[in-house]
């Protein structure tokens, strides 16, 4: 059993990996791989696998996470490489279904920020840059962002917009936040609470973002992981790098 | 007949020039041209601009050797260590002019200085503040489709002076091939107006044909590109090499840690410039 909120991101990143998908990850992105590693074997889930390592369609079953997930020895056994090259002119074809990105700040608009906090030309942190992000947030189907909940990090509006969440909103295309608190989604209205990890309550999610978040009628729940679910992602990362990722 | 290009390191890092662009192969922890950037820290090479897509080790040690003071690139990490140490802090001082790409947008730049056009359209970007930024610096503008006025991203042709470019095999005229993930360095050899290979073997064209014959492997790069080969068996370490060798997750940490304290140079000096005398 785990009910700890980093494998409890993880199950909630997975539901958004359907069949028949195109799903990329990118670098610095253990929970996502975890999350294909989960739906792959746990869920079932029949996708084309994808990464920034270069490792097309690997054997799931032998994925083991590394401190860089470019690393092509995590994705063992692919079909072949293919490159990050090609995988973008898919995405720029509207064909690319699902990505995840990080984030240092969220805003209300589903706007990410990876570039700055403070002002561009100094500032006061330099983060590491959004990567794909300002390029895919308008091209890719389905994208699910994951930061940690906390009031600096889920925010009213973000420092720089490194990729924008208003010209997905604008375009028609979903986004979704998972938080180590909660699933929210990005609607033109605003964010809204979908489900709560399990274990952390309506007023815990709210009193740890400075964004306001709409709370419907109902709410899910994402219930603690069973003894199989665990053993998947524990089998793709027996170091437990998972964990040292700061999200519980 | 192409000529011999094959050199040695020193030599190899004259050809790198003050003030020059460069670009490095592989992405964070693979396949970086490490021996050749080595070389080019020992010949005192400086103000050296840099270009790449997702870079980490090499970059930050060619920043932290003082080699390297303009940064353009999509992303720079450390990934699960954290932020490229070097480039984070020197970003923030104002030390170093940092000018922040997308994916998408570096390898239409490469792409249009493969092909020898002054730019290429790509779709996404819109709606970044990235597009405020590379408007500004004359890198990137925002253009109609001709034929249908769709808003695209025209981005300006990137053809480094140098690229650096790490690989498996090259005979001694640099044609040359990448085994296993080739990320952007077959499009930056193609772009860049001069490219220096290093080898984890330097074979006899026989062995190449017969690599053609046998395995149907293809050619990364060809003599009419390359200026200078260079033999460096692990030469990308402490980043990996596909097939060969994995990356050297404790040096990386180790670097790392080092960097975070303000010592880097020392790692440098005593883990990379030792081994590449």
């Amino acid at each position: 059993m785990s009910s700890r909120p980093t494998d409890l991101m993880i199950k909630c990143m997975a539901s958004f990996i359907r069949d028949g998908d195109y799903v990329y990850h990118g670098l610095d992105s253990i929970l996502p791989a975890l999350a294909m590693v989960y739906a792959a074997r746990y869920l079932k889930r029949d996708f084309v696998w994808h990464s920034v390592g270069e490792s097309f369609m690997p054997d799931p079953a032998r994925v083991a996470v590394r401190p860089s997930t470019g690393d092509p020895s995590m994705e063992p056994d692919p079909v072949g490489f293919f490159t990050t090259i090609d995988s973008f002119d898919i995405a720029a074809k509207g064909r690319m279904d699902l990505m995840f990105f990080g984030a240092a700040q969220v805003d209300e608009s589903g706007n990410i920020n990876l570039t700055a906090i403070g002002s561009y030309e100094r500032p006061k942190v330099k983060l590491p840059g959004g990567a794909a992000a300002a390029y895919l947030f308008p091209l890719v189907r389905k994208i699910v962002v994951w930061a940690r909940h906390e009031p600096r990090v889920l925010v009213h509006r973000v420092d720089f917009v490194t990729g924008s969440g208003e010209e997905r909103l604008r375009r028609g295309l979903p986004l979704y936040l998972c938080t180590n608190r909660a699933l929210i989604e990005f609607t033109r209205e605003g964010p809204v609470l979908r489900s709560l990890l399990y274990g952390f309550t309506v007023d815990d999610v709210l009193k740890s973002a400075s964004m306001r978040i709409a709370v419907p009628d109902r709410v899910g729940v994402i219930p603690p992981l069973s003894e199989e679910e665990l053993r998947v992602i524990s089998e793709a990362d027996r170091g437990g790098l998972r964990y040292e990722e700061g999200y519980g | 007949m192409p000529s011999v290009k094959l050199t040695s390191l020193s030599e190899a890092a004259g050809l790198v020039r003050d003030n020059d662009e460069v670009t490095i192969s592989g992405m964070t922890f693979f396949r970086n041209p490490m021996a050749l950037i080595s070389a080019i820290i020992r010949a005192g090479v400086k103000n050296l601009s840099f270009v790449d897509r997702e870079p980490g080790l090499g970059l930050d040690i060619m920043v932290a050797s003082g080699a390297v003071n303009r940064v353009r690139a999509a992303m720079a990490t450390f990934e699960h260590y954290g932020l490229a140490p070097t480039v984070r802090r020197k970003a923030e001082e104002g030390a170093i002019s940092y000018l922040e790409d997308t994916c998408g947008a570096v390898i239409a730049g490469l792409r249009a200085g493969a092909q020898g056009v002054p730019f290429m359209p790509t779709r996404g970007v819109v709606g970044s503040d990235l597009l405020k930024i590379h408007e500004a610096a004359g890198t990137w503008k925002v253009i109609e489709d001709p034929f249908t006025g769709e808003k695209l991203v025209a981005v300006r042709s990137i053809e480094p002076d140098v690229a650096l470019i790490h690989v498996h095999v090259s005979d001694e005229y640099g044609n040359a091939m990448i085994m296993g993930p080739r990320f952007e360095d077959e499009l930056k050899i193609r772009a860049a107006k001069m490219v220096i290979l290093s080898a984890e073997k330097v074979v006899g064209s026989e062995e190449l044909r017969k690599l053609t014959r046998d395995l149907g492997l293809t050619l990364s790069a060809t003599s009419l590109y390359v200026s200078a080969v260079v033999r460096a068996p692990e030469g990308a370490w402490p980043t990996g090499v596909y097939g060969l060798y994995e990356p050297d997750y404790g040096a990386i940490e180790a670097y790392y840690k080092a960097a975070k304290q303000g010592l880097a140079a020392n790692w440098i000096r005593d883990n990379l410039l030792r081994r590449w005398q």
